[in-house]
């Protein structure tokens, strides 16, 4: 048997045997086409028994470099640093859109409505005279200050 | 340098825009329209406030028979004088949005009310004064620009 040639499906199978890979079905069908691999086992078998009982394991030097090859051989690969889902200037972003999402909502919604505008702040108020009495009205968002008890005045008055 | 420039310029302008305002008062007739006309449209001074005065007074058109606009120095009294039978007396203190107003209305030689108020420009403040034949006679005060 060539090593640089593949195995033939015969040999696959025979070797797969040998190995005691097959299951039992698979076996007793190559026993029963192939009579003489029982022999061949049983020698094979023996010639292993034999090895284990005789020969000593050759002595391995340098036991720590192999192992250190070994092992950087079979360490896994770094993992690719693994991306943030949300990169800093995103987050920040989206909080700052978040909190002028909560700010609009809070002035829409919750926020008791601003004083109108055209609300002038009246801070005082005294009527000219005994006479008269003044008070402030804020009237529908303007402000006014109210005087009763004077005068009517007539059509002949000339409002100039 | 130029920054330094450049806020000089808008402090003088600021300067400039704070010293440009001014008290503005007028006296109003409100009044119905004669039977089976319709209102006639406010002046522009008031129209903005006209359905406002409406509500409070209950007349439905309005005219500025007479008004005054004076420069608010922060300094002294000044005396506004919208038409000849009214008057007022106004002493303006610059507030941090607006004007604090001390305000003396006068009918004829009659001093009807006296009032401290704070306006901004928009603010204005009305004043009811007497009834006349014609109508309701109201004074107006506000801060212009």
């Amino acid at each position: 048997m060539n090593n640089s040639e593949p195995l033939t499906p015969h040999e696959e199978k025979l070797t797969a045997y040998f190995d005691g890979c097959l299951s039992a079905a698979e076996a007793a069908a190559f026993e029963r086409e192939h009579p003489e691999v029982l022999a061949e086992k049983a020698s094979t078998a023996r010639l292993g028994d034999v090895l284990r009982a005789h020969s000593v394991a050759p002595a391995m030097h340098h036991a720590d470099f192999f192992n250190h090859q070994i092992l950087r051989e079979i360490a896994p690969a770094p993992a690719p640093a693994r991306r943030a889902a949300w990169p800093l200037w995103r987050l920040a972003f989206a909080s700052v859109c978040c909190l002028f999402a909560v700010l609009g909502i809070y002035q829409t919604f919750v926020k008791v409505p601003a004083r109108p505008r055209n609300f002038a702040q009246v801070l005082s108020v005294t009527a000219g005279d005994p006479g008269i009495t003044a008070e402030v009205i804020d009237g529908d968002g303007i402000s006014v200050v109210w005087v009763d008890g004077l005068d009517y005045l007539s059509k002949d008055y000339v409002l100039e | 340098m130029n920054a330094l420039r450049l806020l000089a310029v808008l402090f003088a302008l600021a300067i400039a825009a704070q010293a440009e305002e001014k008290v503005w008062s007028a006296v109003i007739l409100a009044s119905d329209p004669a039977r089976g006309e319709k209102p006639k449209a406010p002046p522009a001074e008031i129209a903005p406030y006209a359905a406002k005065l409406t509500k409070v007074f209950g007349y439905e058109q309005f005219e500025i028979l007479g008004s005054a606009t004076k420069a608010m120095d922060n300094q002294t009294e000044r005396w506004l004088v919208p038409s000849q039978n009214f008057w007022v007396g106004a002493f303006a203190k610059r507030a941090a949005d607006g004007y604090l107003l001390k305000l003396e209305f006068f009918h004829d030689k009659r001093k009807i009310v006296e009032t401290q108020a704070k306006l901004g420009s928009g603010t204005p403040l009305f004043i009811r004064g007497p009834v006349h034949a014609r109508g309701q006679l109201i004074v107006v005060f506000e801060v212009r620009q």
